[in-house]
């Protein structure tokens, strides 16, 4: 498949399937949340400019939104991930830094460099959205234990999905 | 000029940043927890169509059938129970499915696959095996917008016991079986596991209604009032079925009240 193609579909196919069937994915009671959308911002190319990242987070955030009635929730949560995503990139380098060609796939960047990323990035998402679903103050800390497990346990679903439909091995 | 320009080339990630954030957060302040307006509207109906069609792949058309039936005729006995009892504000019923439920998060809904053609408006209630479920807040064409009784952002009119005082039950979040009542004067008398019932004077719902018992806890005592635990009746992790309630002669009765200049109710 094309390389271009290859890319939009992989940012894309993550938002199509999270609005249409699993909007309200959410697992033991609550506590586990898929947001199956920020597979497709986490898969944004790495060269990707910080202004598209933020205009791309924020048209994924709002089609969410939108799609669950959430009123803004889903946007500011994904426009302050996007926002994190070139400094966790810059973080995460590889000391000769990103090759043109790499991509911010398990295949590409290896287990270790994707699941660091992503549980950093989900992390910044998760505590946001769940701190500003909350409400109030004594309601934080368990927004603050929602969202940790949640990102750890979407991690682990990414790194599954990821692996599954992987192309080629890692050799970096 | 030419430096307000650099400056603004410089931070254009932070001010985009603070664009976005800001329409969001308007967005989500604006319509959190009580969406309504046009789009919602739009979205519902387009929502709805998919979640029914997603809805009917899951189902068995012979058991879907029979329960139908079933929820028009419990709708109307029920109907016919409440007019045989001699009740001073009359209610009609009307079956409904919930063709999607949220009850993980603060501010939780219902989709009911019934809307403005079928009569639906917003401000009915719904019920559930006569427990109190929740009430419309949205409808469009075919589809009706609803927050259930677990919303942090509803309050609603309950009585404890038949003729017990009435007071205003809050969700507080968090464990969807259980809710408190406020607001209770601390001269009330009741006991553990007594019935927590719709007072009516929302005029969602006809007065009597279950709503759930009140809970083993000891109240806290605030020095004026009583915060009452509260265990509710309905299930929300397995809610399907319901009945959208439509209380008879309510736009009379806030006539009424209007014109002897006292709020309504």
């Amino acid at each position: 498949m094309n390389i271009q193609l290859l890319t939009y579909a992989r940012v894309l196919i993550p938002l199509v399937l999270h609005v249409l069937f699993f909007q309200y994915a959410a697992f033991a009671s609550g506590w586990w949340f898929v947001g199956l959308h920020l597979l497709g911002l986490l898969l944004m190319p790495l060269q990707s400019s910080p202004l598209l990242l933020l205009v791309v987070a924020a048209g994924f955030g709002s089609i969410v939104d939108g799609a669950t009635f959430e009123g803004g929730l889903f946007m500011s949560s994904a426009v302050l991930m996007a926002l994190a995503l070139p400094a966790v990139n810059r973080l995460l380098a590889p000391r000769e830094g990103y090759e043109v060609t790499d991509q911010p796939t398990v295949s590409a960047m290896g287990i270790p460099w994707f699941t660091i990323r992503c549980l950093i990035l989900l992390t910044i998402h998760h505590l946001w959205m769940f701190g500003l679903e909350a409400g109030r103050w004594d309601l934080i800390p368990r927004a603050i234990g929602k969202a940790l497990t949640s990102s750890v346990l979407s991690t682990g679903l990414f790194l599954f999905i990821l692996l599954l439909t992987r192309r080629q091995r890692s050799n970096r | 000029m030419r430096n307000l320009w650099n400056l603004l080339v410089q931070y254009h990630i932070a001010l985009v940043f603070v664009i976005f954030q800001g329409i969001a957060l308007t967005w989500f302040v604006g319509s959190h927890g009580y969406p309504r307006g046009k789009w919602v509207q739009r979205s519902l109906e387009w929502q709805g169509e998919w979640d029914q069609r997603i809805s009917q792949w899951n189902r068995l058309a012979e058991l879907d059938d029979l329960n139908r039936e079933l929820l028009a005729e419990n709708a109307t006995l029920r109907a016919e129970l409440h007019s045989a009892r001699g009740e001073a504000i009359r209610s009609n019923y009307q079956g409904a499915e919930v063709i999607r439920s949220t009850w993980n998060g603060a501010s939780n809904q219902l989709v009911l696959n019934k809307g403005t053609a079928n009569g639906v408006k917003p401000g009915q209630g719904i019920i559930q095996d006569n427990r109190v479920v929740g009430r419309i807040v949205e409808a469009s064409e075919n589809y009706a917008l609803a927050m259930p009784l677990i919303n942090q952002s509803m309050e609603w009119s309950v009585r404890i016991g038949a003729a017990g005082p009435v007071a205003r039950l809050v969700w507080e979040g968090g464990d969807v079986t259980r809710a408190v009542i406020y607001d209770v004067p601390r001269s009330a008398s009741f006991e553990q596991g007594d019935s927590v019932l719709s007072s009516g004077f929302q005029g969602y719902f006809p007065a009597g209604l279950f709503i759930g018992n009140v809970a083993e806890e000891t109240p806290d005592f605030d020095g004026q009032f009583l915060t009452v635990p509260v265990t509710l009746a309905a299930n929300f992790r397995t809610i399907r079925y319901v009945q959208i309630a439509s209380v008879q002669g309510l736009q009379e009765l806030d006539g009424l009240t209007n014109t002897s200049g006292q709020p309504s109710p």
